[in-house]
């Protein structure tokens, strides 16, 4: 299993982003959810890192034309399009099945950089990309 | 012929019990019926005098009409909708701190008033999923954590999007613009537009059949409740707009965002075991969102109005 947030956690993330949902979970929400998401990630061509505060952590995925094409790590919050970062408890959480739309919601997300309504009108890229990387095993630091 | 202030008079004076008798329609015209638009402190000394008492209502008919009257396709189709306002008054209530750090301090005293009747609302809700529904839960938050299930994944897009305003707003909390899109989100949207329409679909439901009573008394009662957010709300981006004409970019900034987030439908709204479809809700905002975009003087652009017409709106209120 890969440590949480490190090079090949980010390279299993980013496959995981690029090949969700499987047949199973894309059953649980119609088409037009799913055709959304993917018009909405092929107009975006720009960054993403997502971080965790507490362990100075970042992930940054690069789209270009709906794909992911590299997961960048660092030890301080990139220069990307939007940074989202929660402390470890949130990412716990999210990994044990919490919901990452719950969890923004509720600002345990916060957007550190980045427009607010340029996230939002891609939100359910975001939030499902989350979902995504929770699929991904992980070694969480105790 | 329209209505006036004085056809309202009843709306406008009764106690907790004689609201339980009016018609939810009559709330909802009570909402767009004033001379001009009412300053905060106006708003504010209404307030005063409608405030009820949450815990004055008593379910236990509702109980009763919940386990022995309904269908299991009501039950199932009130709680999906339900659970949209039981989450939205939360959301509304916690997200309308940072506004009231600044504006003038006749707002922060009007503001302060309706933080208190948000929580009243999500503590009605808390009740009404407890004792009628038999929702487990000791806090409030184990009771919203259960009824989360019924909400659908494109809740967060609305209320996710207030929540990141609000955390916005807390670091500027002066910047006129900041105001004015969390307003157009919070009063018009999210009220004036959201809630107005979905409360008719529970509350037609409720009297219709005659089934719910202190549901229908306790809502009724809170949709007269938002006649004052949203005036306040409407007042507010109508001086916004008069001191400043750029701000009309702000709320068509926010409306543009809200119209694109509407293309994301995860589920089939459930509301016609109630007796409501989508297309009739769909008619229904569209109304209401011209008629409030029509008191602040703010014009739809031609692809928005048309963009308008495909939308699928989330099912939820605050
Ligand atoms: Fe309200
Ligand atoms: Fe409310």
């Amino acid at each position: 299993m890969a440590e949480f947030f490190s090079e090949a956690w980010a390279a299993e993330a980013k496959d995981a982003i690029n090949n969700f949902p499987d047949d199973t979970y894309r059953e649980t929400k119609l088409f037009m959810y799913w055709d959304w998401i993917t018009a909405a990630k092929k107009t975006f061509n720009g960054s993403w890192a997502v971080g965790v505060r507490d362990l100075n952590r970042y992930v940054t995925f690069t789209f270009s034309d709906g794909v992911v094409t590299t997961a960048e790590l660092s030890d301080e919050p990139p220069d990307a399009s939007f940074v989202l970062a929660g402390d470890l408890a949130t990412w716990r959480d999210v990994m044990d099945g919490y919901d990452a739309g719950k969890a923004v919601m509720y600002r345990r997300f916060r957007l550190d950089k980045g427009d607010v309504f340029r996230f939002f009108n891609r939100i359910y890229v975001f939030t499902e990309s989350l979902v995504a990387m929770s699929k991904v095993p992980a070694d969480l630091p105790a | 012929m329209a209505k006036t202030v004085e056809d309202f008079q009843i709306v406008e004076d009764t106690d907790l019990e004689g609201i339980g008798k009016v018609h939810i329609d009559e709330v909802i015209e009570y909402v767009h019926t004033f001379k001009k638009l009412p300053a905060p402190l106006d708003l504010y000394a209404r307030y005063l005098k409608q405030r009820w008492n949450v815990y004055d209502l008593d379910f236990t008919q509702d109980a009763v009409d919940w386990h022995e009257k309904m269908t299991e396709d009501e039950r199932q189709a009130f709680i999906d909708i339900s659970s949209g306002f039981h989450h939205g008054e939360r959301q509304v209530e916690v997200d309308l701190v940072p506004f009231m750090m600044a504006g003038t301090e006749d707002e922060k005293i009007f503001v302060s008033s309706q933080i208190e009747d948000e929580a009243r609302h999500t503590v009605f809700f808390d009740r009404f999923y407890k004792e009628v529904v038999g929702v487990p839960g000791e806090t409030i938050m184990d009771v919203l954590d259960h009824s989360y299930q019924w909400l659908t994944e494109t809740f967060v897009g609305p209320f996710g999007l207030l929540a990141y305003l609000a955390d916005d707003l807390r670091q500027n909390p002066d910047d006129p613009h900041r105001r004015v899109k969390y307003s157009t989100l919070y009063h018009l949207w999210i009220e004036g537009v959201l809630a107005l329409v979905v409360m008719k679909v529970t509350l037609g439901f409720g009297r219709d059949r005659g089934f719910l009573p202190a549901y229908y008394t306790g809502f009724t009662a809170t949709c007269r409740d938002e006649a004052r957010h949203v005036q306040f709300g409407m007042k507010f981006l109508y001086d916004s707009l008069k001191r400043d004409p750029s701000h009309q970019k702000d709320v068509l900034q926010v409306l543009q965002t809200i119209f694109n987030m509407g293309g994301a439908v995860s589920k089939v709204a459930n509301t016609e075991p109630l007796g409501f479809d989508i297309l009739q809700l769909r008619e229904l905002m569209v109304g209401q969102l011209y008629r409030k975009l029509g008191i602040i003087g703010v014009e739809l652009p031609k692809e928005m109005s048309q963009q308008l017409q495909s939308l699928e709106p989330v099912i939820a209120g605050g």
